[in-house]
């Protein structure tokens, strides 16, 4: 299958400093891809190439232009009811047939009058999830969507997300600091370091589609060697690290 | 948690009286204060002769003529204002060359007190309607557009962002996100600028007008009608609470969906 997205050599600096030095990038549609990079290591940065808000200094963004993002705030407009939050950018009759579904698939039906400000965080991020996916967006762009979260419902929601990923297939990009999340979410583990993706690694599923707890465990180190946090400070890692 | 809610809402009613219980005695106050003798008449008339002067013009329809000029003037003349103040701060809110064109000279008028303008005004285009309507416009447009332009600067640029991803049109950035995200500020705006708009347009009508509120003032100063001045100061009044009354009624309009804010 083709790539949804391919970036190719994109280079990226904020005053003098290169954030981004000549990352290669390929999504292909229905796949799940995770990005763990330190604080300040350019994952937003990247992201945000991705969904053209910014342009890189120079290299290549190829592919989609359909696409959809769920930041870290849900960031809903204060002054509009949830469901014309969720129709944002459709006509007035994809809206009626669509809204009324996509908040039926996060669960949140029911709330479809509420005003923004009325909402739990949990809520609210799942009206933004709903926005994202009413579109049936080609690539879906997620930046630390479960960060402001906490763990009950950080768990509700990666359920959540593998259902609706499976059901309508978009490739994902996901910027997260959770490397159990990473490993439980998606097929392909990046760590950016430097301004270069520097470790790659692709998640094996059981039939069930879990992990398997010695690869889990392989994985994790690996990662946390990536990311070069000494292994002996924190034997094992935080479960679910409540931010 | 109930008394604490019927606390809260005894004392609201409280809260809500106090104002009304004191305005009524200061009025009852003036009014045994001129009935005994304690004011003289030609200084301070009591309130039944500003009520009593008011029903006599209200009676010769020169009341109703001079509201009626008054109001006309300042509907038209906010109306103009707040069009050219919404439509340029959203301009220069929104765009950068727009900041450019527009908001400089903006800034620079902005300390040009309005009572300088009257002379001018009143040279250039006579005693018509123009130069009160031109008055009131400039006095709704500056502080309106002032707050038009920092409410749309104030906009979480992340709400922007949002806006792009889904591929609204500049348009609809401006509107739906922008203005509308302004809106708190521009209300705030709307309400003050009313405010200076009545009171421009009072200045303005009492130094040169053939009717409106302001000839009338200026005319009952000539004949040393006291009574006839606080009647028209009370219905400046009038008319400044009751434009603040449809803006407030505008803004519980517009601004439901902060009571989600106040609420919590
Ligand atoms: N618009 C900007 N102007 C200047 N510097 C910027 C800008 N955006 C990002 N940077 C800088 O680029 C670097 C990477 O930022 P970025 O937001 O991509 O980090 P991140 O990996 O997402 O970090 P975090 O995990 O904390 O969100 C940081 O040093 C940041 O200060
Ligand atoms: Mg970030």
């Amino acid at each position: 299958m083709t790539a949804a997205v391919e970036i190719r050599g994109v280079r990226r600096s904020f005053a003098d400093v290169a954030v981004l030095k000549g990352v290669d990038l390929s999504i292909r549609r229905g796949e799940f891809v995770a990005l763990l990079g330190r604080s300040g290591s350019g994952k937003s940065t990247l992201l945000r190439i991705l969904a053209r808000l910014d342009q890189p200094d120079s290299g290549l963004v190829d592919g989609t232009e359909n696409t959809a993002v769920v930041f870290q705030e849900a960031r809903l407009l204060p002054w509009e009811r949830v469901a014309s939050n969720v129709a944002m950018g459709l006509t007035r009759a994809e809206a009626r047939a669509r809204v009324r579904n996509a908040l039926d698939e996060v669960g949140l039906s029911h709330r479809w009058n509420a005003w923004p400000a009325t909402l739990s965080g949990g809520e609210a991020q799942r009206a933004s999830l709903a926005r994202a996916l009413v579109r049936e967006p080609h690539l879906l762009l997620l930046d630390e969507p479960f960060g402001a979260l906490d763990a009950l419902t950080r768990i509700t929601m990666h359920e959540l997300i593998i259902e609706l990923c499976d059901r309508h297939r978009p490739a994902v990009f996901m910027v997260t600091h959770d490397i159990d999340e990473a490993i439980k979410l998606s097929d392909r583990v990046l760590v950016i370091d430097q301004g270069r993706i520097d470790r790659e690694l692709r998640i094996k599923r059981l039939a069930d589609g879990s992990v398997a707890p010695d690869f889990g465990d392989k994985a994790r180190a690996d990662l946390l060697d990536a990311l070069g946090v000494n292994r002996t400070a924190r034997s094992r890692p935080v479960l679910l690290s409540a931010s | 948690m109930m008394s604490n809610g019927e606390r809260s809402r005894s004392a609201f009613s409280i809260a809500q009286l106090l104002p009304w219980l004191s305005s009524i005695s200061i009025l009852l106050l003036w009014y045994f204060a001129s009935r005994y003798g304690l004011l003289q008449e030609q200084i301070l008339p009591g309130p039944n002769a500003v009520l009593h002067a008011g029903w006599e013009a209200a009676e010769d329809g020169s009341l109703w003529r001079a509201i009626g000029a008054s109001t006309f003037r300042a509907c038209i003349g906010s109306l103009i204002g707040f069009l050219f103040a919404v439509v340029i701060g959203v301009g220069a809110g929104f765009s950068r060359i727009g900041e450019l064109i527009f908001d400089k000279p903006v800034q620079m008028i902005r300390s040009i007190p309005f009572t300088a303008l009257v002379p001018l005004f009143i040279l250039w285009f006579g005693i018509g309607e123009e130069a009160k309507i031109l008055l009131v416009v400039w006095a709704v447009f500056i502080p309106l557009y002032l707050n038009t332009f920092s409410g749309i600067r104030n906009v979480d640029r992340r709400l922007v962002e949002v806006a792009k991803v889904y591929k609204l049109s500049p348009l609809e950035i401006s509107l739906r996100v922008l203005l509308h995200g302004a809106l708190p500020s521009v209300l705030v705006g709307l309400r003050y600028s009313l405010g200076l708009g009545w009171a421009v347009l009072i200045v303005a009508e009492s130094v040169n007008a053939k009717n409106g509120i302001g000839a009338m003032l200026s005319m009952a100063r000539q004949y040393a009608q006291t009574d006839v001045v606080l009647l028209c100061i009370s219905l400046y009044a009038i008319l400044g609470l009751i434009t603040d009354l449809l803006v407030r009624l505008l803004e519980d309009r517009l601004l439901q969906w902060r009571t989600g804010y106040i609420a919590q």
